[in-house]
C-alpha cells in the first residue's frame, strides 16, 4: 500500500496548496483585526442555520448550524466571520468557514459617533466575502450574499436575519452554486 | 331617582373593573410556530426539515400547555420524502425570571424550559403514522408574545422501521397573535 510513491508532503503541489491556505487564513484574520480597530465598533456574535444546494461539494447532506462573530463599523458596514458545521446526522463532521463584508441597504444600523443618524429597525444587507471548507479546501471561492429581511440591531441588543441567500463561485470546480441561512440571530455585546 | 343613578354608575364601574383587566392583561391564546430540525431516523431524510404549526394555549397560564397542528417537510425537497402532517402538545415546565441570559435582551424575558410530543403522519401516500417525536428544549426564552428555543434535543420512535432515533431542533420560534 503506497509502495513507490513519495510522501504526500514532499509533493510540490501540496506545498503550494498549503501556502495558499495559510495566506487565505492570514488574510481573513488580518481583515477582521484591521476593520475592528478602525472604530469604536459594535461587536456581537451570531447563531443560525446553514444550507447549500445539493450540487455543491461545500457541505454534505444533513443539518448544519452556523456560529460567527460580527464587527460593525461606520454606520452601515459590518464584517462577519463565521464557521458552519454539521449537527445531524454526524455532529461536527463538516467544517465550513468564511468572512463577509456587508453593507446595510436601507439605512444605518450601527449607532454613529456623531449621533446624527438614527439606526433603522428593519434593514436589508448585501455582502461580499470568501468561503471554503476545512481542512480539505476542495471547495472555496468568493460569495455574494443578500439578506432580504432583518429586524433589530445593536441598539436593540439583538437582531434577526431571515432568508439570507448566497451565490458562491467554487474556484476548484469552476462552478456556481447557492447556499442560504434560513434564520440567523445576532446578539450584540 | 338619585339611588337609581348611583346604582347605574356603580354597575358601570363594576363592569369596567371586570372587563378592562381581561382585555389589558389577557394571556395569549394562539399563534404560529416555525421550527428547523435535523433527524437521524430511517423514516426521514438527513436533510434539514422545516415545520409550520398553528399553536393554541387552552388555559390562561403564561407559557402553559399548548397544542400544535401543522406540516413538516425537508427544506431541500427530495422525491422520496414527502411532507408530514404533525400533531403535538407540550408545555413549559417552569419560568425563571432572573436567568443568566437576561442581560442579552432589551426586552424582559424568562427562561422557560419546555417539553413537547408530536405525532407525524405521511401526507404522501397512506397517511400512515410515521414517527412519534419527544422534544426537550431547555434553552427556551419566553418574551410574552414571542418564544424562542435553540438547540432542543429530540428522541424519535420510527413506526415504519420499528426503530428509535434522535434529532436536534436548531430553532423554534413561536409568535402569539391573539
Amino acid at each position: 500500500m503506497g509502495v513507490g510513491y513519495p510522501p504526500v508532503r514532499d509533493n510540490p503541489l501540496f506545498v503550494v496548496e498549503e501556502t495558499m491556505k495559510r495566506r487565505i487564513g492570514f488574510s481573513l484574520g488580518y481583515l477582521l483585526v484591521v476593520v475592528g480597530a478602525l472604530s469604536a465598533a459594535s461587536f456581537g456574535f451570531s447563531f443560525g442555520t446553514l444550507d447549500s444546494h445539493p450540487s455543491s461539494t461545500m457541505v454534505s447532506e444533513g443539518t448544519h448550524a452556523q456560529i460567527g462573530t460580527l464587527v460593525g463599523f461606520g454606520s452601515r458596514w459590518e464584517v462577519e466571520a463565521f464557521a458552519g458545521t454539521q449537527i445531524t446526522p454526524e455532529p461536527f463532521s463538516d467544517l465550513v468557514g468564511g468572512a463577509v463584508l456587508s453593507f446595510a441597504l436601507l439605512g444605518p444600523v450601527h449607532p454613529h459617533a456623531n449621533g446624527t443618524e438614527v439606526p433603522s429597525y428593519a434593514n436589508m444587507y448585501a455582502g461580499l466575502g470568501f468561503i471554503g471548507n476545512f481542512p480539505e479546501m476542495d471547495a472555496y471561492g468568493p460569495i455574494l450574499r443578500i439578506t432580504p429581511l432583518s429586524v433589530g440591531g445593536p441598539q436593540f441588543v439583538m437582531r434577526e436575519r431571515a432568508g439570507t441567500l448566497g451565490v458562491f463561485y467554487n474556484i476548484p470546480m469552476q462552478s456556481v452554486t447557492f447556499f442560504w441561512n434560513i434564520f440567523l440571530v445576532d446578539f450584540y455585546l | 331617582m338619585v339611588l337609581r343613578r348611583n346604582v347605574i354608575r356603580l354597575s358601570v364601574i363594576v363592569l369596567l373593573i371586570m372587563v378592562v383587566p381581561q382585555t389589558v392583561v389577557a394571556r395569549w391564546h394562539g399563534g404560529y410556530q416555525v421550527s428547523l430540525d435535523g433527524y437521524v431516523v430511517p423514516a426521514l431524510a438527513y436533510d434539514e426539515y422545516i415545520s409550520f404549526h398553528g399553536t393554541y394555549l387552552p388555559f390562561d397560564l403564561a407559557a402553559g400547555p399548548a397544542v400544535h397542528l401543522g406540516v413538516t417537510f425537508p427544506t431541500v425537497r427530495t422525491a422520496v420524502h414527502t411532507p408530514l402532517l404533525s400533531i403535538g402538545a407540550g408545555s413549559s415546565l417552569f419560568l425563571i425570571q432572573d436567568h443568566p441570559f437576561d442581560r442579552m435582551f432589551r426586552r424582559d424575558s424568562a427562561l422557560a424550559p419546555r417539553i413537547d410530543t408530536y405525532l407525524t403522519f405521511d401526507l404522501g401516500s397512506s397517511a400512515a403514522l410515521t414517527t412519534a417525536v419527544f422534544v426537550a428544549q431547555p434553552l427556551t426564552l419566553y418574551f410574552g408574545d414571542k418564544v424562542i428555543s435553540v438547540l432542543g434535543v429530540q428522541l424519535l420512535r420510527d413506526f415504519t422501521h420499528d426503530s428509535w432515533g434522535w434529532g436536534i431542533r436548531l430553532f423554534e420560534i413561536t409568535h402569539y397573535l391573539w
